[in-house]
């Protein structure tokens, strides 16, 4: 699956790219936030519960930046398992702050959810994803202010 | 042969009082003191590196009593056996483990297990284990797999291609350049899941005082299954019993080794508890074999009038992520040499690629290698009808062996035993009232409107099977089957059969035979299987071969049982042997009918033994092994009349006629039963079910609502009626019935499908045929709107 966006916040991209890389402040925004261990700011797991349809249970993903360029750039890559599912993915996002401390995040996330999940709700997978990527971002711009 | 009496009356099947009241005792209904529950932990990739397996949280789980990863089989449990190594093919088996070790290859693939004192507590265990993997590519697509570059299931086993078998009769080259008509397609025969009611699994318990380990599972064939659990535990034979309880459906998928009762078994081992496991459905979707799975390139080479000149076939078979038990046999020896059909095809050429891929492996499913075959020469045939623009029936006429031609030594080898081809296919024509119906036919052209009548006039390879031949096709074991009969001193009889028949109805038709051999009432003679510690070796039920190689040999028993009580009675009648007669469960001196004993009282003398012939063992027992001296070739034609919706591309089947010949029949209601089950299955693949993966290689029909299974709401009411042409060389001129369904009606529905669309310039449909696909077509030739 491939998503891609682009969501205006009222911060600085200095704020907003402090904001996505602390694990502490950007996993309130994950969906159920169940337990987050944080080996390093840059190598995070989190316990999230998530489901599609009637199987719904705790995913656990770890969670690693693979590239970074403060305050620009930043590419993490997540893997996880749960509910007899996996899940992986990498996301890139790309800071661009324009006049007035509006900051553009363009992001793109690829992701491939295989096992119990994918087999039963393949249909309903790609809504459900974009759910979860809306409530993350409506979370991430009211932590930021919304343009 | 006796004179008969129960053989060939609808006697009520034996077995269904316990069956259709709820009294019958499954696998999953076995409780033993002391028994703890296993759980499976399935990969949930296709393909995967496995890296890490944490079981920790799993273990401390109160309630959990052991979770183990593939390193605790490691040297305990030897690698699941493929026992049908097709040769002169190349053949590759892969590593298949019971639990991997290393790498996963398909969604399904188990990769730990837990035992738990509750089955939920094992479930919420199973969640609990933290399995890291490094995703690697998968592969789904089997001609995609083939290819250089693609990815990889087994390191040994390169483009993954585990087998690459040929059969060659005639000369096709030549039929090819000397053909006036070519008629070329690709054809799928889509894959299916078997869809047991009754799921599969395992009560293992092991003593360890003893030594003995006692199974109870879902077993088709529970003396091959204790072996191949004795060569994989290294338990030896004699110290492991095989039970299969009653069984609820397998239609092959209960034929096979697997993992999930081998790990059942070490676990009772380890624990040395009782240990149940039971799939669910979701899990029986994954871990349970699948069938079918063909890509065919199909060439036809025929004279202008319709004389058919040869055949070539090339066709890819999936084999899943590893080689079941069976897998390599069924895609090549039960498909191939059956390719020429009911027609004089003397110039045959058939390869096909064994191809491993990310997914379930596959492997018998009733018909089994059969239904593929038969479905490209009746397709063939009819596509070639269509193109010389000749009638569908009457090229077959045209093209079937004659009667007189038996027995009859096709282009690839096989004999058939016997067959008369054409009094089926008119009869099926008369009952149908075929020229009427090609006259509405036309006539409702004319008027917009859509009929189509597809034949499938078909013959297929039963009674699984001469041992030499088994042998030569690298079968793991021979293919005879066994009976006990026991004639108690009542004169009551226990008949122990080798088969293991799972609602077939043997226990019923059994009966029968033995009850007129015999001279006794039905209710005199109960059959018993399915239990390794009571019933001589045998070879199980499948290949619809129960009724011809089982009932051969009951029928053998039988005789040898009354050959000894005629000696006994001769001597208590004071008779010459060859002068006392049997009849109707009586023996007597000829001419004098008053001077007579029952079968009754010679099974009591036969026990009291005082008065016996000098030098005769007491009792009346005996047991034989009957190796078949060929197959059973088992015919008919069915013909399917469907109407389609223009609007909405929906076929309905408007009649759906069955003329089978199964040889000699013991039981007309029984046999119609198998008929219907089977064409209901046929149609199914035909019309409704499919097993489909994404690119990933998750399966996306993973569970009944999603995989399309008909209901009786579905299906038309069938219309059977029958011919018989025994089987020569059977004992009792049997054939089997337990598959023709099946075989026979895909290419019949999709024939009346697209004899329906011929006119617009149809010449195939893939199956499933679901009602989109058709109203695509109408929508493009601009009949539907």
């Amino acid at each position: 699956m491939h998503f891609e966006g682009a969501v205006h916040v009222k911060a600085s991209k200095q704020h907003a790219f402090e904001l996505i890389t602390d694990p502490k402040r950007i996993s309130k925004c994950m969906p159920d936030l169940q337990k987050l261990h944080i080996e390093h700011p840059d190598d995070f797991t989190t316990v999230i519960r998530a489901g599609i349809s009637f199987i719904k249970g705790d995913f656990t993903i770890h969670f690693k930046v693979i590239e970074k360029a403060p305050p620009n750039y930043v590419k993490m890559t997540g893997h996880g398992s749960g509910m007899g599912s996996a899940i992986d993915l990498e996301t890139v996002m790309d800071l661009v702050e324009a006049e007035n401390r509006i900051t553009t995040m363009n992001w793109k996330a690829d992701a491939n959810v295989s096992g119990k999940i994918a087999s039963v709700g393949k249909r309903l997978l790609d809504a459900q994803a974009e759910k979860i990527i809306k409530q993350l971002f409506e979370c991430i711009q009211q932590e930021l202010g919304t343009n | 042969m006796a004179v008969t009496s129960l053989v060939g009356a609808s006697v009520r099947r034996k077995e269904d009082p316990r069956l259709i009241t709820g009294s019958a005792t499954y696998t999953d209904d076995i409780v033993l003191p002391g028994m703890v529950y296993a759980a499976y932990l399935r990969s949930p990739y296709a393909h995967a590196k496995i890296k890490k397996i944490n079981i920790e949280k799993a273990k401390a789980l109160k309630g959990v009593l052991a979770v183990v990863t593939g390193k605790d089989l490691k040297d305990k449990v030897k690698p699941i056996p493929c026992a049908w190594q097709i040769p002169n093919a190349d053949l590759k088996i892969p590593d298949y483990q019971s639990i991997a070790m290393d790498t996963v290859r398909y969604t399904g693939d188990i990769v730990a297990a837990v035992v738990a004192t509750d089955r939920y507590v094992a479930a919420d265990a199973v969640d609990l284990i933290e399995a890291d993997y490094e995703p690697l590519p998968a592969v789904i697509n089997m001609e995609k797999a083939v290819k250089a570059g693609s990815p990889q299931l087994h390191a040994n086993i390169p483009n993954n291609i585990c087998f690459d078998w040929k059969l060659s009769g005639g000369d096709v080259k030549k039929a090819f350049d000397e053909a006036e008509v070519v008629v070329k397609e690709r054809f799928v025969n889509q894959r299916l899941i078997p869809n047991a009611m009754e799921m599969r699994g395992a009560v293992a318990q092991y003593n360890s005082s003893t030594g003995e380990l006692t199974i109870w599972m879902t077993s088709q064939n529970p003396h091959v299954h204790r072996l191949l659990l004795s060569m994989t535990l290294g338990i030896p034979e004699h110290k492991l019993r095989v039970i299969s309880p009653e069984v609820g459906g397998g239609f092959g998928s209960k034929i096979h080794f697997y993992p999930g009762e081998a790990i059942a078994a070490f676990l009772s081992i380890k624990l040395n508890r009782p240990v149940k496991w039971f799939e669910d459905r979701r899990e029986n979707y994954v871990g349970t074999t699948h069938g079918r799975d063909h890509v065919q390139y199909v060439e036809l080479a025929a004279k202008k009038d319709g004389t058919i000149l040869g055949m070539r076939v090339k066709a890819y078979a999936n084999m899943g992520a590893y080689l079941s038990t069976a897998a390599p046999g069924i895609a090549t020896i039960l498909f191939g040499f059956i390719l020429p059909g009911c027609y004089k095809i003397r110039n045959v050429d058939c390869e096909v690629i064994g191809v491993l891929t990310n997914t379930t492996p596959v492997d018998a499913y009733r018909g089994a290698g059969r239904p593929e075959a038969v479905f490209i020469t009746e397709r063939l045939v009819d596509i070639l009808a269509h193109k010389i623009g000749m009638d569908p029936a009457e090229i077959r006429f045209k093209n079937f062996v004659p009667p007189e031609a038996f027995p009859y030594q096709i282009a690839t080898g096989l004999t058939y035993d016997s067959g008369n081809y054409a009094p089926a296919l008119k009869k099926a024509m008369e009952i149908i009232a075929y020229d009427q119906l090609r006259k509405e036919q036309i006539k409702l052209r004319k008027e917009g409107k859509l009929l189509g009548i597809g034949l499938s006039t078909y013959v297929e390879i039963c009674g699984l099977a001469p041992s030499k031949i088994a042998r030569a096709t690298g079968f793991g074991l021979g293919l005879w089957e066994s009976s006990t009969i026991r004639v108690h001193p009542t004169g009551k009889v226990s008949v122990f059969t080798g088969a293991n028949p799972h609602g077939q109805g043997e226990e019923t038709t059994f009966a029968q035979l033995v009850g007129d051999e015999l001279g006794l009432p039905m209710d005199d003679v109960e059959v018993v299987h399915g239990d390794t510690a009571i019933v001589p070796f045998g070879m199980g039920t499948y290949g619809s071969r129960t009724t011809p190689v089982a009932g051969g040999s009951i029928v053998l028993c039988a005789r040898k049982i009354r050959d000894k009580a005629k000696k006994i009675a001769a001597h208590l009648l004071e008779a010459r042997e060859e002068d006392v007669v049997f009849e109707k469960g009586k023996f007597f001196v000829k001419g004098a009918p008053s001077r007579a004993k029952t079968i009754q009282e010679v099974a009591l003398e036969a026990y009291t033994a005082e008065h016996l012939p000098p030098g005769m063992e007491p009792g009346l027992e005996t047991t034989t092994f009957y190796d078949p001296e060929n197959f059973t070739y088992p015919f008919g034609a069915h013909i399917c009349a469907v109407d389609i919706d223009t609007e909405s591309g929906e076929v309905k089947i408007r009649r759906y006629v069955a003329v089978d010949d199964c040889g000699r029949i013991i039981n007309p209601m029984i046999v119609e039963g198998q008929v219907h089950g089977g064409i209901a299955q046929g149609l199914a693949q035909a019309l409704l079910e499919e097993a489909i993966y994404d690119e990933s290689g998750n399966l996306l029909t993973s569970s009944l609502a999603d995989y399309a299974v008909p209901t009786a709401l579905e299906l038309p009411k069938f219309e059977l009626d029958r011919t018989e042409t025994p089987s020569p060389h059977n004992p009792a001129g049997l054939k089997g019935v337990g598959e023709t369904g099946t075989i026979a009606s895909p290419p019949a529905l999709v024939n009346a499908v697209v004899d329906a669309l011929a006119h617009l310039g149809v010449t195939h449909i893939e199956m499933p045929i679901k009602s989109e696909k058709i109203w695509k077509i109408l929508h493009e030739k601009g009949v539907a709107p």
